[in-house]
């Protein structure tokens, strides 16, 4: 497989399950995604269709007992050649435990959880744990890595930042905590950032710095992004391409005008007039999509969204899978309406 | 606006105090001061929304109100309907246990709120059981309507809450805040790690159920857009206490507060061509722990002269209902939301 040259990492039909003994759950379906150098990409989709997941199949730690089933993970990278040469590597093949995959974590791709509480250890100060990731991976002194590691908690906005650095986790407010998460994922300028919802715990003015923070790291280090969240007026300020994701399919992938000004798929839609409007009038109900999320041991056959779309073909959609179709400029989508 | 305005809620001077551990050199004891003298109403039937910075006290005074947290001082008076007046702070374990039928709370963290060893049936019953609210045949009834109109399906009832994405687990904490079907919820978050047309949905959810039962909500949130459409006052807090509170419209229109203007300034438009100009708010957030002179935004705030760091501004009410606290709100020409 040989990437393009302005790609960094591409995702094809990756699946993903986990085994319970309940079930199994089928959390990817067949992702395809790219991720191309210096940019970001936005995903959103409904809770439940795979977004963490597939953020976690990257760096290999998918909660167990799930498994990697089928597709592949390219990724460009100068880890694990002499000469400072890039190759290509298939992450979806590699041992999750190997040395290789260990030094790609945190010292190429770094990731900020969705869930901060979880992501932090209990029993270590939080100055500790990020400087962990310095002392690892770029050989610093103790004394430089701590230095370093308070410089980063302020430029996230954590004040008194060599008070807070001998603090454990749970001292912090919610919100503190993912500045924390975001200043670790920072700290050793990853060429791609993995960001899970790194906002929604934060105030607006907050969100704005941490979004120009990111901005930065685009524009110092060339660094790339991917970028989950609901917020769909965060994905329009920061997102340069956007894949939108249902239960674990990509079903439609554009430049985020296309996305935002020219969407194709009915759940895209549906999404956009789903955004609470500000217009200072009293408020009606909103537009929420109708019907139920199914259950995640059950299979939907045909298009996943059928159950809930309103533009349903009758006879089509229920059994047949809609292929990609392609409208030029990377604007694709996985609908009958589009087909022929 | 409400036409009838009876108050619910009373809060008076609210205070919460947290300790600070400072390993084994910890001579002087030094507090986080999360809440730091609070008082507002909340009306019956309204829902009134609390937004600020991260860390500014919005859980903390959440949680006050439900007495999860032990005050460091002041009160919290409840005007139950066909009950006496009666101050949280001080009721007895039977009253706060009759109490807990009548007010619940959505947690802001979906991971760390739900018991991992118990199934999802169990979580959302556990209100009703540990309030002796129904038995038998009744739980599992009242559990599979209220799963239902969350949107969770039997299927999952019996599964534990590991294995759910972050907006399935929220869900499942909407359920088990709604089973008692309780008069005032505190919403902590309700809808943030939620998809937006789930998040549609439980909003319109939320209230129908207003509507239906005369709910009251307080309601914590960072989206600024959800807080627009479901609130019909606005509290926003900065490192503990209140700096502005008025009638929605108002506040995102008419901003009094110099911290408010920056946050209008920061909401993120769903749209790639219109981009957001940000108030820049220079300088060091502050600590909670050593709070700022006089007023706690002046290290902050672009209109700080020289008085904001010698006294503390005033918490008043410059127009009706319209509450604010700066030196300043008379003569600031502010800027509102644009949209
Ligand atoms: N540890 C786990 N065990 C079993 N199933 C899991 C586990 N983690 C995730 N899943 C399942 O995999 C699917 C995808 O989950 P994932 O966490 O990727 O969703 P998501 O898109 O990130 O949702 P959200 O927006 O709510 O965070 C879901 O159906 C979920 O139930
Ligand atoms: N149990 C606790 N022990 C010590 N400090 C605490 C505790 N809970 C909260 N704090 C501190 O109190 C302050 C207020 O926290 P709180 O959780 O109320 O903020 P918040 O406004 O809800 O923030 P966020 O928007 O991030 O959720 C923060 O500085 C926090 O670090
Ligand atoms: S394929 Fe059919 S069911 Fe699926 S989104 Fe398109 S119209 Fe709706
Ligand atoms: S009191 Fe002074 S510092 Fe505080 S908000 Fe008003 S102008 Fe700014
Ligand atoms: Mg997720
Ligand atoms: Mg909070």
């Amino acid at each position: 497989m040989q990437l393009n040259p302005d790609e960094l990492i591409r995702i094809s039909n990756l699946k993903v399950t986990f085994p319970l003994t309940e079930g199994t759950v089928q959390a990817l379906d067949g992702v395809s995604l790219t991720i191309k150098k210096g940019k970001v990409l936005g995903v959103v989709g409904e809770s439940g269709c795979g977004k963490s997941i597939t953020a976690r199949s990257i760096l290999r730690i998918i909660p167990p007992p799930g498994r990697i089933d089928d597709g592949e993970i390219w990724l460009r990278t100068k880890i694990g050649t002499s000469n400072g040469h890039e190759q290509m590597i298939d992450l979806a093949k590699i041992d999750p435990n190997s040395e290789m995959m260990r030094q790609i974590r945190w010292g190429e791709i770094s990731m900020v959880f969705q869930e901060p509480m979880t992501s932090f250890s209990a029993y270590h100060t939080l100055g500790d744990q990020i400087s962990e990731a310095l002392l690892i991976h770029r050989n610093v002194s103790r004394r430089e890595a701590r230095q370093r590691t308070i410089e980063m908690l302020e430029r996230v906005g954590i004040p008194n930042a060599s008070t807070r650095f001998n603090q454990y986790p749970h001292e912090f407010s919610g919100g503190m905590r993912q500045r924390a998460m975001i200043a670790m994922a920072l700290i050793c300028n990853p060429s791609l950032l993995i960001a899970d919802e790194p906002t929604t715990a934060l105030d607006v003015t907050i969100q704005a710095q941490v979004l120009e923070l990111m901005q930065d790291l685009r524009k110092d280090f060339g660094s790339s992004i991917l970028f989950i969240t609901h917020n769909l007026g965060v994905i329009a300020q920061i997102a340069d391409e956007v894949s939108i994701m249902y239960l674990g399919k990509v079903v439609e992938h554009g430049s985020v005008t296309d996305i935002f000004h020219d969407p194709k798929h009915p759940y895209t839609v549906d999404l956009l007039s789903a955004i609470p409007k500000i217009t200072g009038q009293k408020k009606d109900r909103l537009v929420a999509i109708e019907g139920t999320i199914p259950s995640p041991f059950e299979r939907v056959a045909g298009c996943p969204f059928h159950p809930r779309c309103s533009r349903i073909i009758q006879g089509l959609c229920e059994t047949q899978v809609p292929s990609e179709i392609d409208f030029g400029n990377g604007h694709t989508v996985r609908c009958h309406l589009y087909s022929k | 606006m409400l036409s009838e305005q009876r108050i619910l809620v009373e809060v008076k001077n609210l205070r919460k105090f947290f300790p600070v551990r400072r390993g084994t050199f910890g001579l002087t004891k030094k507090f986080v001061r999360a809440v730091d003298d609070v008082s507002f109403v909340i009306y019956r039937g309204e829902t009134l929304g609390l937004v600020g910075e991260s860390g500014s006290g919005k859980t903390t005074t959440g949680r006050l109100l439900l007495r999860g947290y032990e005050p460091t001082a002041g009160s919290v008076i409840y005007h139950l309907p066909d009950a006496e007046a009666m101050d949280i702070m001080t009721m007895t374990k039977r009253q706060l246990w009759e109490f807990r039928k009548h007010a619940q709370m959505i947690f802001q963290d979906p991971y760390s709120s739900l018991n991992p060893r118990m199934t999802v049936r169990d979580i959302i019953a556990e209100p009703l059981i540990a309030t002796k609210s129904a038995r038998g045949e009744d739980v599992s009834q009242r559990v599979i309507e209220t799963a239902k109109r969350c949107q969770l399906s039997i299927e999952h009832l019996r599964r534990y809450p590991h294995a759910f994405s972050g907006g399935q687990r929220q869900r499942i904490g909407i359920a088990r805040a709604l089973v008692l079907q309780p008069q005032f919820i505190v919403c902590d978050e309700p809808v943030s790690a939620l998809d937006v047309s789930i998040q549609a949905q439980i909003l319109n959810l939320l209230k129908d159920l207003q509507t239906e039962f005369g709910l009251t909500y307080l309601f914590i949130a960072h989206d600024l857009s959800v807080v627009e459409h479901i609130c019909n006052r606005v509290g926003v807090m900065y490192l503990g206490n209140l700096v502005e509170m008025a009638a929605t419209e108002e506040l995102f229109y008419h901003p009094l507060h110099p911290y408010t203007e920056a946050l209008m300034s920061s909401i993120p438009e769903a749209d790639p061509k219109v981009k957001m100009q940000p108030i820049k708010l220079s300088g060091e957030i502050p600590s909670p722990i050593d709070p700022p002179s006089g007023c706690a935004f002046h290290p902050r705030c672009q209109y700080a002269q020289s008085i904001c760091a010698e006294s503390k501004p005033e918490w008043r009410e410059l127009a009706p209902g319209h509450f604010v606290a700066c030196h300043f709100a008379e003569s600031l020409q502010l800027r509102g939301f644009v949209g």
